[in-house]
């Protein structure tokens, strides 16, 4: 004999309890081992996903323009390059929308990948023929969205990519100019998981056609070979390399012209000047080029370029049109002051202006309503440029397509319109020779104001050139100041350290190691293994308290086994230790057959998602994943929470002296005390705290939200929880009299108040809690929405846009294409533009960590209009204008959704968050606003002007909020999808948008009521065991009820009052508090309560509960009353 | 075996004060003695043999076993003194009902085992110098050889369940001898028994007490039963009085 044996027979002999115990610790297990596979396949799919779309690549090369493809040619000239990295595969990417030509069905922001031969080595599910000319290949959700086959034809639509900026003089902005259009042919489909590229962890299906890079390149009007993506393979021997390796690469090998930048010498050996095919250069390769002058101990100086149209001498007339006006820092030996001008002697010449004379410079700046407006200034002549010379130097201009390379100005094609009758023979004689050189001076300042005159960008320098020179030039420029080898040895320096300098700050290409961020993001923001094992805890609970009670009631009645053990010479501990290792060996059992059950529990909750549950995951594909590890955690987890439990339950068992264990007396009786004054004034004051809280926030909303909720849930569970407690004890008050069934069944609960609170306290808690989770669900409908502070902020739509839509005049119905009924409507309605910027969504609706948030760049315009429900970290009359505050520590003020803020992002008011942005750039935000339930959950907001500084490249906006006319909603829509067609729109009503949000709550929700019933009901089984099993050792009790007189309906109507007592008063008590609790939550117009879900839930558990004590009572009842009276 | 109580007295708290059971008891019991007790119900005969098997405590006077005052020992020494030097019958056989008779039978030698131990020799063991435990074989040889003294060895792989209340009895004698105790401590042993079944219960308990050499204090309301005892005491009013029974 020994205490495993022991155990083990009890376990058989015991047998159908421990069936039960087992199935508790099963079913807790299960939900616990479960929901950590859940999380596991989230991740896992996530993964699996992010690999598939990645295929082979590990790093990736972005260019912010178009970069040569040369620049792979370069990059194998290293040699630690080719050892780590077998491919480097050159892509072009842009986003455009499509429309089935058979059926006009457009859809919008699909991602156009240009292609070659090669790119299977990057991409190996790529199994179809590489397309060539005009034949594309689709993805299967392409496909499906726009019900193509192979052999139909598709119209392709797409910006174009032009380095120079849109919305300057040089930016060409008509429809034709801004975007192209191809007829293309489906050649083949790619099924689901061969065709979804994707360098990034989204979530969802990815939308990609795929077609011949030299056709999209011509598509684009690029004449050279470009790219804007190089993909990078690992080599099998490149495991160490990473995105170091690359950058190094590019700084040893790579050269100018691949980040589209050249530098040329002044003929006259004055400068370096490094120049871009964007015409204006990017801020950061502005702050690379300065620093590289600094690095190799060079000067380095700013020039700016802008045409004016006409200059005039307002003292005799005289005029010449068409000319280039420089702005030079100092360091060149150009001085000019703000409101000054020089001429070369060309110009003076022609103009003959006295010193001090007011010339007036005309030009054009461009607006968004795609005309050119003109403007002037007044400058004072103070001389010229070069009193010894000439003074012309074309080397400060850069190369402007359709100008510059034009071999007359008669042949100029500008995007601006021209007068070309105003065009002197003279001038085009000095066109002929001099071709741009500027015959004009002002300050750098004032020819960088003239370009922002026709730009919203303020944060961009508007720098056309950046001079290199050895030393800065002092007094007047002289001819040739440096010597030619000056020149070569500081072209041969600064060249080097502008490479290194561009590479180091992500200017012009960026370096990011994709698939360890895509990796990163797919751990996803969402905990879906905690999050399910919270929405199941009630299960979990239920089933742990539904095994640690029927462990208890097996104890104690095994207590006297223990009682003889004693006797027999065992020690108290030795004595509860065969029981306690029956208890160890059924958490065994339970917690192994659960950790099996587990993964059926976590598959069918992945095939719930995946169906039933969508709006929770979206397009998201899920598998099921299974990690060891994970199921060893809920395994030992589950084991050693049932064991814990089952200690606990036992654990006074031992204190108990061996006689009372003997007799079987596990309980101490204790007397109910009489309600003392303190326990009424308690009772009073709880209560009306409750009230007043109640009253506050309903009728006079002081406060709100969740706070209100749980201070006035629990301070009303409480206090009715103690009402009844107080009623209970108050059934000692009175004698029992007459046949009064109901006063004996208060009284006998009384005499166990505290298993009988224990009881109503857990049902009144199960019930509180789904009700008020239930009372969570809504819908939104249109009525609330149109309120300036909802989440809609009064816009009824959201637009989004493919291209960006550079002209104000195409929103308002007077776009080159529009429908002439458009204008009026459109015209009453409020149409506020954001910028947006590429990344990736916010909102629930993305399963993966965010890698780069998406951001929108809010106008003044917005702001001062105001609306919507914002919390804000400090107080302004329009919290709005907290945007525009001046960043501090170079940290961003930023405004976002407050759940999305919370919830994915992980962050909250007033806290710093730090994005990074598609160059791998980080930048640090504070969100100094959050908005509630509003139309931005997929987006960061910041100032428009931040925004600017943060992504150049982005001029006009692709996203749109409308407030339209009272119902006149569904016109609006149809004019705008109308006129923005070519623009690839997408229109989304605000309702919608916020009911997809809320559709994943929602889903949550409905998971954690469907969890939490089936708790429910385990628990209302587990109490109603247990209560039963009390039941029975008091059949004594009742078998003498029965020999003094009561029939077995007595019996059976006592049972149901005491039990069913408690399950009534502990669900009306729960019911009523939740019912108070969630009341604004009720009678808010955009409640969807499931009514029916929870009546069925609450009547199931009562009937779950009755129908078991009826059962018991009619067994209790037809005992025989002497055998009964008399057995042990 | 010597018992020894002196001056016992026993009583319990209540809300008026406290209600005395035991008042100066004093009582002396021997090897191979035979001291049936008999008294009205509620006077404290339990009470009484609880003490002298270290169930409950004493709230007066001393208890001595081979002058060892077991009043004053400590859990595990009380153990000990429960799994070799007494030996309990209740009314309730209180036979596990998931252990077959044998394993019954066999329970206490692992109370025994588990004092005893080598390694682990406990001071209890030692005040009461306890020879080294049997072998698993011994012990079941023993138990064996016990079940076929008291006429269950064709029924000891039968679960209690499965006896009748005198077979039952029989084995929980079994069960109080195996470990050789030398005092049998019986609290109405036949309370649940029929007439004869009680009468061949008594007759073997006190055949195996002579047996053995082991002393038997009994409590029990009949006093035919009672006759068949060496001595007969009467309980009353707190203390133990001769009686004729």
């Amino acid at each position: 004999m020994n205490f495993p044996r022991l155990s083990w027979k009890g376990i058989l002999h015991y047998r159908a309890t421990g069936l039960l115990i087992c199935l508790g610790i099963l079913i807790a297990s299960a939900t616990l081992t479960g929901s950590l596979v859940v999380g596991d396949s989230v991740r896992g799919s996530l993964r699996e996903t992010v690999l598939r779309r990645l295929g082979n690549i590990d790093v990736a090369i972005f260019s912010t323009n178009l970069a040569p493809v040369s620049l792979t040619d370069h990059l194998d000239a290293s040699s630690k390059f080719r050892q780590s990295y077998s491919h480097i595969v050159p892509v072009l990417q842009v986003i455009g929308n499509a429309v089935n030509l058979n059926t006009n069905q457009i859809l919008p922001r699909i991602n156009l990948i240009g292609i070659r031969s090669d790119f299977p080595l990057a991409y190996p599910s790529f199994r179809a023929p590489i397309p060539h000319e005009r034949d594309v290949v689709v993805n299967e959700t392409v496909a499906n969205v726009l019900n193509l086959h192979v052999g139909d034809a598709l119209m392709l639509h797409i910006p174009s990519m032009s380095a120079v900026p849109t919305d300057s003089l040089f930016g060409r902005r008509s429809k034709e100019d801004a975007a192209s259009s191809l007829r293309v042919i489906v050649s083949a489909i790619l099924p689901k998981n061969e065709g979804d590229f994707s360098l990034t962890a989204s979530t969802g299906s990815t939308e990609d056609i795929y077609i011949s890079r030299e056709w999209l390149r011509m598509l684009i009007g690029e004449k050279e070979d470009c790219a804007n993506i190089f993909l990078l393979v690992k080599s099998a021997s490149g495991e160490d390399a990473d995105a170091a390796t690359v950058k190094s690469a590019l700084e040893r090998y790579a050269q100018l012209s691949d980040f589209g930048l050249n530098v040329t010498e002044n003929t006259d050996h004055r400068y370096l000047n490094l120049q871009t095919d964007s015409i204006v250069m990017d801020n950061k390769v502005v702050q690379a080029a300065r620093e590289a002058a600094t690095d190799c101990g060079a000067y380095s100086t700013l020039s700016s370029i802008y045409l004016a149209t006409q200059v005039s001498n307002t003292q005799n007339k005289n005029s010449l049109h068409y000319l280039v006006v420089a702005g030079v820092g100092d360091g060149l030996g150009i001085s000019c002051p703000d409101n000054e001008i020089l001429l070369n002697s060309w110009a003076y010449k022609r103009l003959l202006p006295k010193l001090g004379a007011a010339l007036n410079v005309k030009f054009l700046a461009p607006d968004w309503m795609g005309t050119y407006e003109p403007r002037s200034l007044t400058l004072r002549y103070s001389g010229l440029t070069d009193p010894t010379g000439e003074g012309y130097d074309d080397g400060l201009v850069p190369t402007v397509p359709g100008i510059t390379d034009e071999e007359s100005i008669a042949n100029w094609n500008p995007p601006f319109p021209i007068n070309l009758g105003v065009v002197t023979p003279d001038d085009e004689a000095y066109w002929n020779t001099y071709r741009a050189a500027p015959k004009a001076f002002a300050s750098l300042d004032t020819v960088k104001a003239m370009w922002l005159e026709g730009s919203m960008d303020s944060m961009k320098q508007w720098v056309t050139g950046v001079l290199a020179l050895p030393r800065p030039i002092v007094g007047k420029a002289a001819h040739s100041p440096f010597t030619a080898q000056e020149m070569e040895a500081l072209k041969a320096t600064f060249i080097p350290a502008l490479l290194h300098r561009l590479v180091e700050d992500n200017a012009g290409l960026s370096v990011l190691p994709v698939r360890q961020l895509a990796l990163n993001a797919a751990n996803g923001s969402t905990d879906f293994g905690g999050l399910f094992l919270g929405l199941g805890f009630f299960l979990v609970i239920a089933s742990l308290l539904f095994s640690g009670v029927l462990m208890r009631l097996s104890g104690e009645r095994r207590a006297s086994e223990a009682g003889v053990l004693l006797a027999l010479g065992f020690s108290p501990e030795e004595s509860i230790r065969a029981i306690k290792l029956e208890g160890a060996m059924l958490s065994l059992f339970g917690a192994l057959a659960g950790t099996g059950v587990g993964v059926a529990y976590a598959a069918f909750t992945l095939f719930l998602l995946s169906t039933k549950w969508r709006g929770a995951i979206g397009d998201t594909h899920l598998d099921l994943h299974l990690m060891l590890s994970s199921l060893f955690l809920g395994f030992f987890l589950s084991f050693f929470i049932a064991f814990l439990s089952m200690l606990f339950s036992l654990g006074r068992l031992t204190k108990r002296p061996a006689l009372r264990l003997l007799r079987g007396e596990t309980q101490e009786i204790h007397p109910v005390k009489k309600v003392t004054f303190a326990e009424k004034a308690t009772q009073t004051v709880v209560l009306a705290l409750a009230l007043a809280l109640f009253v506050s926030s309903t009728l006079f909303k002081l406060i709100s939200g969740a706070e209100s909720f749980f201070a006035i849930g629990a301070l009303l569970l409480i206090a009715f929880l103690n009402g009844v407690r107080i009623l209970l004890k108050r059934q000692y008050d009175r004698t029992i009299t007459g046949s009064n069934l109901r006063r004996l069944a208060l009284r006998n609960l009384s005499a166990g108040l505290l298993p009988s609170m224990a009881a109503i306290g857990l049902i009144a808690g199960g019930v509180f809690v789904l009700i008020a989770v239930a009372a969570n669900v809504r819908v939104y409908h249109q009525g609330g929405l149109l309120s300036k502070t909802s989440g809609t902020g009064g816009y009824s739509l959201i637009v989004k846009t493919t291209l960006p839509v550079n002209s104000g005049k195409t929103l308002m119905g007077e776009g080159e294409s529009a429908n002439p009924q458009d204008a009026p409507l459109l015209r009453q309605c409020r149409i506020m533009p954001f910028l947006e910027s590429p990344g990736d969504d916010i909102s629930c609706l993305n399963l993966a960590a965010p890698e780069h948030p998406r951001l929108l760049g809010v106008s003044r315009a917005f702001m001062n209009a105001d609306g919507f429900d914002i919390s804000a970290n400090s107080y302004s009359p329009n919290p709005w204008n907290l945007l525009v505050a001046a960043p501090k520590n170079n940290i961003i003020p930023a405004f976002a959704d407050s759940d999305s803020a919370e919830w994915i992002l992980q962050s909250g008011l007033g806290q710093t968050y730090e994005i990074t942005l598609p160059n791998g750039e980080k930048q640090k935000i504070r969100f100094e606003g959050l908005l509630k339930h509003s139309v931005f959950a997929s987006e960061i907001l910041i100032s428009e002007s931040n925004f600017r500084k943060l992504f150049p490249e982005v001029s006009y906006p692709r996203y749109f909020l409308v407030q339209t006319p009272p119902g006149g909603q569904d016109q609006v829509s149809n004019a705008l999808q109308r006129d923005l067609a070519d623009y690839g729109v997408q229109i989304q009503t605000s309702r919608d948008f916020l009911n997809s949000i809320i559709a994943v709550q929602n889903t949550y929700i409905s998971a954690f009521l469907a969890l939490g019933g089936i708790g429910l009901l385990l628990g209302a089984a587990g109490l109603i065991a247990a209560l039963l099993l009390n039941a029975w050792r008091r059949r004594k009790e009742f078998a003498m009820m029965l020999a003094i007189g009561f029939d077995k309906r007595d019996v059976v109507t006592l049972l149901l009052l005491e039990y069913g007592g408690i399950l009534a008063i502990g669900l009306l008590t729960g019911t009523v508090t939740a019912l108070i609790a969630s009341y604004p939550e009720i009678i808010s117009s955009d409640a969807r309560i499931n009514w029916q879900i929870i009546l069925i839930t609450l009547a199931s558990f009562l009937v779950a509960g009755i129908l078991p004590c009826l059962f018991a009572g009619k067994h209790i009842a037809s005992q025989n009353i002497p055998i009964a009276l008399k057995e042990e | 075996m010597k018992l020894r109580l002196e001056n016992i007295g026993k009583s319990y708290p209540l809300p008026n004060g406290n209600l005395e059971i035991l008042k100066n008891l004093s009582l002396d019991a021997n090897s191979g003695e035979t001291i049936a007790v008999i008294g009205p119900s509620g006077v404290g005969k339990s009470t009484l043999l609880n003490i002298i098997g270290s169930l409950e405590p004493v709230s007066a006077g001393k208890a001595l076993y081979n002058n060892v005052d077991i009043s004053h020992l400590t859990e595990r020494e009380l153990a000990s003194y429960r799994s070799s030097c007494v030996g309990f019958v209740f009314q309730d056989h209180h036979l596990l009902p998931q252990l077959s008779a044998l394993e019954n039978v066999l329970l206490p030698v692992l109370a025994y085992q588990l004092r005893t131990s080598e390694g682990k020799r406990e001071s209890a063991s030692m005040i009461f110098s306890l020879p080294p435990p049997p072998t698993n074989e011994e012990a079941r040889k023993k138990a064996e050889e016990m079940l076929e003294r008291v006429g269950m060895r064709d029924r000891m792989d039968f679960a209690p369940g499965k006896l009748s209340g005198g077979e039952r009895q029989r084995v929980a004698l079994a069960r109080a001898l195996i470990n050789g105790a030398e005092l049998l401590l019986c609290d109405e042993p036949t309370g649940n028994l029929d007439r004869d079944s009680a009468g061949g219960v008594i007759s073997l308990l006190l055949e195996l007490a002579r047996e053995k050499n082991a002393g038997i204090i009994m409590v029990t309301h009949n006093h035919e039963h009672a006759s068949k005892f060496q001595k007969c005491l009467k309980l009353n009013d707190g203390a133990l009085q001769e009686c004729s029974p």
